[in-house]
């Protein structure tokens, strides 16, 4: 399954995380890493990111990008937030973090902010039918999110983030009360339209996002920093939120620190954070929030699975492509049906790849043998698979090294009939890594041959689900199916005896 | 209609016999074709008038000759192949060409060698004897 990584630079801190995307279920997390690195702080207060907490952004992205890319990833987006939007050397900024990263930086809007924000919660936590308010407070704004059934309606990004408030109105500490009515007089003056847009009725789920939101559930909770999985989904009410925050604004930083679940850092900015989310309850007029885990990278990492950013890797490069159309067209195979056997193969070999886990290489060579398998045809349609092989093995393919072109070849050989034997010199001459790709690859060459039986247009698309005992294939078909449920049938027993279990067909519901 | 069968089979069998000797001379597709069609016609005629042989020895002569059409339809193949190639404009000294006509010196060979076994064991005599002709 393919693997993303994503990097949020936040105005309080960097964030990664990188996963494994299996359709229909949530993201394995394979890795992720928070550091505290305050560009806010600076950004704030002087308009520019200055030397240090950029050094430190370089070195923490050189850090996590040596981590991601141990790990396979096929797409990463790096993306910098409300600090950045607001700095004076952007430029210098993106030039240096994008060649610490490894990869562009770039420097998303608050609406893509908060789309990224509703997708990751989403992904995680689906709100089918649900009308949901969704609140991330970072460090240099806070985005407020409304969706309804799953969909983005509305979003608002305000400069109301902990780090940006902290710097501009609490200096002392503990804060004033005179600064803390202050602040809260602007963040009601921030929230107002927003209230008034979108009212405040009517909502069946209220979130928070984010660090500050992590933190208040985790101090309400009494639940240490190092347990913070357990607060995922947890319901705190506006009362409590009400009474953290007037017990938190009246200690100063080493009292705070003191609070179970927040930690030296966040104990730094958690008033202006808590203020936040408090006046966004009061005005929305809420009885209490969900907090969600989730947040920007997991939006990125749902959203870069949603575009199969990644799957281009495991298909022909437009060279190959233009190759193995032009030995299409010079050996008389339609092409529609090649093609749709090569894009049905596409789809089998990334639905199938935990059972094959064979590298994207390997469906580059599928792709191009669905492409070719049937070029035989031109010879004699008595064992054409036979002359398939022949053909592909000696013709002149550029873009492909002579190891590719005879393992294409093999699997064009079997894309019917017998499956290899120890009598058949071409599939004995391939040494044992080729031997096993070829098996693994033939039965889905078969199976995508099968299902473009009959009408070209019938198949529009193939899902696959993934059983214990049984893999089911939900093909997406304007008419009856009986025609590829027979073909497939077929060659099940190929399927069976590559991976010890069988295949059904079925028609998928529109 | 036994003796139909008879006499029609002898002389089926009699052309196939001339074609092989004219294959262990030359195995151009001219003589090779000309194989797989008197290969093909009494191999038909076994099948068709199966009830008046012998049992089971029709079965075992179609066996042999499906054997022989094999050597035949492999130097048939690349004949077929390297013309069809030639009128998709795929250059005479192309790989493709150069390694389609070697299997075919290879399989004209063996085509040539069965051939000259067949002849040379006298099958078509043994047929006769097995086929009650």
């Amino acid at each position: 399954m393919p693997r993303y990584a994503a990097i949020d630079i936040g105005s309080n801190s960097i964030r990664m995380e990188a996963a494994e995307v299996v359709p229909g279920q949530p993201a394995r997390i394979l890795a992720s890493d928070r550091e505290v690195t305050r560009l806010g702080e600076s950004v704030f207060r002087t308009g520019i990111v200055s030397e240090e907490p950029l050094r430190i952004t370089c070195s923490v992205l050189a850090r996590m990008a040596a981590h991601f890319r141990r790990l396979d990833v096929v797409g990463v987006r790096v993306v910098a937030t409300s600090a950045i939007r607001d700095t004076g050397n952007q430029r210098e900024f993106l030039a240096r973090a994008s060649e610490a990263a490894g990869t562009p930086v770039e420097i998303i809007s608050g609406r893509e902010e908060a789309r990224l924000i509703y997708l990751g919660v989403e992904s995680g936590w689906p709100q089918a039918g649900k009308r949901t308010l969704i609140i991330d407070i970072g460090g240099g704004s806070a985005e407020i999110i409304a969706g309804e059934n799953g969909h983005l309606r509305e979003a608002f990004s305000k400069p109301l983030g902990a780090v940006r408030l902290r710097e501009n109105f609490l200096v002392e500490d503990p804060p004033e009360p005179r600064r803390l009515n202050q602040m809260q007089q602007y963040i009601r003056e921030k929230l107002a339209p927003i209230v008034t847009r979108l009212g405040r009725t009517g909502w069946d789920r209220i979130i928070a996002t984010s660090a500050t939101a992590s933190a208040v559930a985790s101090a309400i909770a009494r639940i240490p920093r190092g347990q913070r999985e357990d607060i995922d989904r947890l319901r705190i009410s506006t009362t409590q939120v009400r009474k953290l925050y007037e017990r938190i604004a009246e200690l100063n930083l080493i009292g705070r620190r003191r609070i179970t679940g927040i930690g030296p850092r966040r104990a730094e900015i958690i008033v202006p954070g808590v203020a936040v989310l408090l006046e966004f309850l009061k005005e929305f007029s809420l009885p209490a929030f969900f907090y969600s885990r989730a947040g920007v990278r997991d939006g990125i990492i749902a959203d870069l699975a949603s575009r199969n950013v990644g799957a281009e890797i495991s298909r022909l490069s437009r060279e190959q492509r233009a190759e193995v159309e032009a030995m299409c067209r010079r050996y008389g195979v339609p092409l529609e049906h090649a093609r749709k056997v090569a894009h049905i193969a596409g789809l089998l070999f990334g639905a199938l790849e935990p059972l094959h886990s064979q590298p994207p290489s390997a469906g580059r060579l599928l792709e191009a043998a669905a492409y070719l398998h049937d070029v035989g045809h031109f010879v004699s349609s008595v064992s054409h698979h036979k002359h398939s092989y022949y053909l592909v093995a000696h013709s002149d393919m550029p873009g492909f090294t002579d190891r590719e072109r005879v393992l294409v070849a093999t699997l064009c050989r079997y894309h019917r009939k017998a499956m290899p034997g120890t009598t058949h010199g071409a599939y004995q001459s391939l040494n044992a890594e080729e031997k096993r790709l070829v098996m693994l690859m033939i039965p889905i060459l078969r199976l995508a041959d099968g299902l473009n039986r009959g009408n070209g247009n019938a198949v529009q698309g193939v899902a696959c689900r993934l059983l214990d005992d049984e893999v089911v294939l939900h093909v997406l078909s304007q008419g009856g199916i009986d025609l590829q449920q027979w073909a497939a049938e077929r060659t099940g027993e190929a399927f069976r005896q590559v991976y010890s279990r069988p295949v059904s067909v079925t028609q998928a519901r529109n | 209609m036994r003796q139909f069968v008879q006499s029609e089979t002898a002389a089926l069998l009699e052309k196939f016999s001339t074609k092989l000797e004219a294959t262990a001379d030359s195995a151009d597709a001219h003589a090779i074709h000309d194989l797989r069609v008197s290969i093909r016609r009494l191999s038909r005629c076994l099948r068709v008038f199966s009830e008046y042989y012998p049992r089971h020895s029709w079965k075992k002569v179609r066996k042999q000759l499906s054997k022989l059409m094999d050597y035949a339809g492999a130097a048939r193949d690349c004949d077929i192949a390297i013309e069809l190639l030639g009128e998709a404009k795929v250059s005479a000294s192309s790989s493709l060409i150069v390694t389609l006509q070697k299997r075919r010196q290879e399989a004209g060979d063996d085509l040539q060698k069965a051939s000259q076994r067949w002849i040379d064991a006298d099958i078509a005599k043994k047929w006769r004897k097995k086929l009650d002709l």
